[in-house]
């Protein structure tokens, strides 16, 4: 009896203190509005609530978007993007960490404040001041001509509305990199550093440092930064909206013109493609929670 | 971020967007909605006291100042009632706003009165969410010629007394008289080519598409031209389409190579093309504006010494209309409102481009009784400034645009053959 008791006493502090419970009001409020979009949208996919007559039940919007060439064009471009940038950022922002770590003293506050501002400044006004920087009718590109330097401003370089989507990778890629020096911060210094200063004493070359030490530490934050980061990437709006150009275009951009498109049967459509960037999306971070499992847990275990 | 500041900054987050949903109009009685608009008296008595709220497009700040200024203070002492203009970014914004409300069974709704036309009016038509059989019994519907099918008809659908007219509008190109010669302009798609790949890189236009209507009205004016005029496309058939639209695409795609990053990419809108003309990296943009560039010279988006002019033929011209939502809560002031558009004072002002507007008339001024006013009106319109296209040369090239189905055709059908090809 007594026994039983201790045990639930334990079990429910345990689950008070567990992710699960102090994670619970934050999933419950964005639960709520997510979760009835995502309800609503998937069944408008699927032909719910069409606003017009004559829009059917079933997998009509899928078949049509299957079967569209722009459809797989914007699927590719979408995951080159999300790639891409996500491999720069994360790289990026692991390499800032890894500077960081293997540094002698303290973080700079100027350096924590630079990336503190990149995490924080908006995507519509970070893209606005690429394009205002960094276009032909650009501040650079009027100031390169005003010097002499280009006979015409037009003659600057081509970084966006291009089929490479050059522009939006270097847009996504600056600002998940800081993200992922952020996420990653915490374990660098307070686990990382320690360890890798040990096992510099132990005779560990700067290779072995951060490949068997620095990373395995920063590796339970690195993986759920990479999945938000792939996730955000993939679906987001802003950056290929305003950086993007008319072909390819992403699967983001593709479902809001459906969306807003007057004949308002191909909303169904809208929604089936972003259905679709859904499914990717979880299928994507459901592996790179199997890939965080097998390798995250015996580094744990190490660790204690 | 703590898990409190990201609760709190997640709870602020979802009150604004609650705040921002929660905009519904005060409730009004449903009698209140049947109005019979055939009995103008008493919609003006059932008007008396309502605010209207007139979702309009919002990105021209001198277009935002005109309407406050000509008709609100017009509305308050005359009506007693309150303009409420709502500034949206893009008419499809109202236009999903009252579908939004549609599928939430929401009535009465927000939206009292839309400046729209075109695809969005055809969507909320055929979504049923406007009111319908009102526009030709206003009192002043009478000084509209109904019987234009430029005005009876927006972008090919039947206006069915949905929507009653506020402006006319046509398309024309803008050059800079600095720059181009106006002898050297091209007055016709097969001058353009040729001028084009003479100046290769110096001409593009806007991509065809949703939300660019001025992209796809520029490649079916180049469609009636190659297909010998406007007016076998006013009733829409797949054949004749089938038929012509080879020669259209080879066309653009011998255009193509002449153009402005080499045809690689297009402009997607209005103000990015005004934007490269600014710059000069291209020698044209375009305008819908009878005034032509005036409105955009002062606000500074093109040079002062632009102007506009038209091809010799095969350029659209229609109107902009204002409808009314079937759950408008507003029904009797929107209707003084459509009504006061329509009055040959306000008419005179939208013209003169010093008020901001710089859009022509809807309503047809023969049909103005009055002699004073009809030279006055007659007068403003001389007033259009040295931006303007001449009066003639806009009259003689004037079209109607073709049957709506055309406009999904040409836009997709751009997107296939010459975007991708």
């Amino acid at each position: 009896m007594t026994g039983l008791l201790t045990i639930r006493r334990r079990s429910l502090g345990q689950l008070a203190r567990s992710p699960m419970a102090t994670t619970a009001p934050v999933a419950a409020v964005v639960g709520l509005g997510a979760g009835y979009a995502l309800v609503e949208g998937v069944g408008a996919s699927f032909g719910f609530g069409a606003p017009v007559a004559g829009v059917p039940i079933g997998l009509d919007a899928y078949r049509r978007v299957l079967a569209s060439p722009t459809f797989w064009e914007s699927a590719c471009f979408s995951l080159w993007i999300a790639v891409a940038s996500t491999v720069l950022g994360v790289g990026g922002g692991t390499m800032i960490s890894w500077w960081w770590v293997s540094r002698p003293g303290r973080i700079r506050r100027i350096d924590l404040w630079l990336v503190n501002l990149t995490v924080s400044i908006p995507h519509v006004a970070w893209a606005v001041a690429l394009l205002a920087l960094l276009t032909q009718s650009g501040f650079v590109a009027r100031m390169a001509a005003a010097a002499g330097v280009l006979d015409r401003p037009d003659q600057f370089p081509v970084f966006f509305a291009d089929s490479a989507g050059l522009g939006i990778i270097a847009h996504l890629a600056t600002k998940e990199l800081a993200f992922v020096t952020l996420v990653t911060l915490p374990l660098a210094t307070l686990r990382a550093r320690h360890a890798v200063t040990t096992a510099e004493t132990l005779g560990a070359t700067r290779s072995q440092r951060f490949r068997l030490v620095f990373l395995p530490t920063i590796a339970p934050a690195l993986l759920p930064a990479t999945a938000v980061v792939f996730a955000f990437a993939l679906g987001s709006y802003e950056a290929p909206a305003l950086l993007g150009g008319q072909r390819p275009r992403t699967l983001s951009v593709v479902a809001l013109e459906y969306f807003r498109d007057s004949d308002l049967t191909r909303r169904a459509d809208a929604f089936a493609v972003s259905t679709i960037l859904g499914v990717v999306v979880l299928a994507v971070v459901g592996a790179l929670w199997l890939v965080g499992r097998s390798s995250v847990r015996p580094t744990r275990r190490a660790d204690r | 971020m703590t898990p409190f500041r990201r609760l709190a900054t997640t709870l602020v987050a979802l009150t604004v967007v609650a705040s921002a949903c929660s905009t519904t109009s005060d409730a009004v009685p449903a009698t209140a909605k049947a109005v019979d608009v055939t009995n103008w008296s008493a919609v003006v008595d059932a008007a008396r006291g309502q605010t209207v709220r007139w979702y309009a497009w919002g990105g021209s700040d001198a277009i935002n100042r005109f309407i406050d200024e000509t008709y609100g203070p017009e509305l308050k002492s005359k009506y007693d009632i309150t303009l409420e203009r709502v500034p949206v970014a893009d008419t499809v914004d109202a236009v999903n706003q009252v579908l939004a409300e549609k599928s939430a069974n929401k009535d009465p709704g927000a939206v009292d009165l839309i400046w729209i036309n075109g695809e969005n009016f055809s969507s909320l038509k055929s979504a049923d969410m406007l009111a319908t059989g009102w526009a030709e019994k206003l009192p002043n519907a009478k000084l509209v010629n109904w019987d234009d099918p430029a005005v009876n008809k927006d972008f090919g659908v039947p206006v069915d007394g949905a929507e009653s007219p506020w402006a006319s509008a046509q398309f024309q190109l803008v050059y800079d008289t600095t720059r181009t010669p106006e002898a050297d302009l091209p007055r016709s798609y097969g001058q353009l080519k040729d001028w084009a790949c003479a100046h290769p890189g110096r001409f593009t236009y806007i991509a065809p598409g949703a939300g660019a209507f001025q992209g796809t009205r520029f490649v079916k004016q180049a469609l009636f031209e190659l297909s010998g005029g406007a007016k076998q496309w006013t009733t829409f058939d797949q054949a004749t389409w089938e038929a012509q639209q080879p020669e259209l695409w080879s066309y653009f795609n011998e255009l193509k190579p002449c153009l402005w990053r080499n045809g690689e990419t297009y402009p997607k809108d209005e103000n990015e093309l005004h934007q490269l003309f600014a710059n000069n990296e291209v020698d044209f943009t375009v305008t819908q504006a009878i005034v032509g560039p005036g409105s955009l010279i002062d606000e500074g988006l093109v040079p002062k010494t632009a102007k506009a002019f038209t091809f010799d033929a095969n350029s659209i011209g229609d109107y902009s209309y204002v409808a009314i939502p079937s759950n408008a809560a507003h029904r009797a002031a929107a209707l003084v409102l459509a009504n006061l558009i329509l009055e040959p004072s306000r008419q005179a002002l939208q013209i003169d481009p010093a008020n901001g507007f710089g859009l022509g008339y809807a309503i047809d001024t023969s049909r103005v009784t009055d002699e004073a006013t009809r030279e006055g009106l007659d007068a403003a319109a001389e007033k259009r400034g040295p931006a303007a296209a001449p009066i003639d040369e806009l009259n003689r090239s004037r079209v109607s645009d073709g049957a709506v189905e055309y406009q999904d055709l040409v836009e997709s059908g751009w997107r296939t053959n010459v975007l991708g090809g």
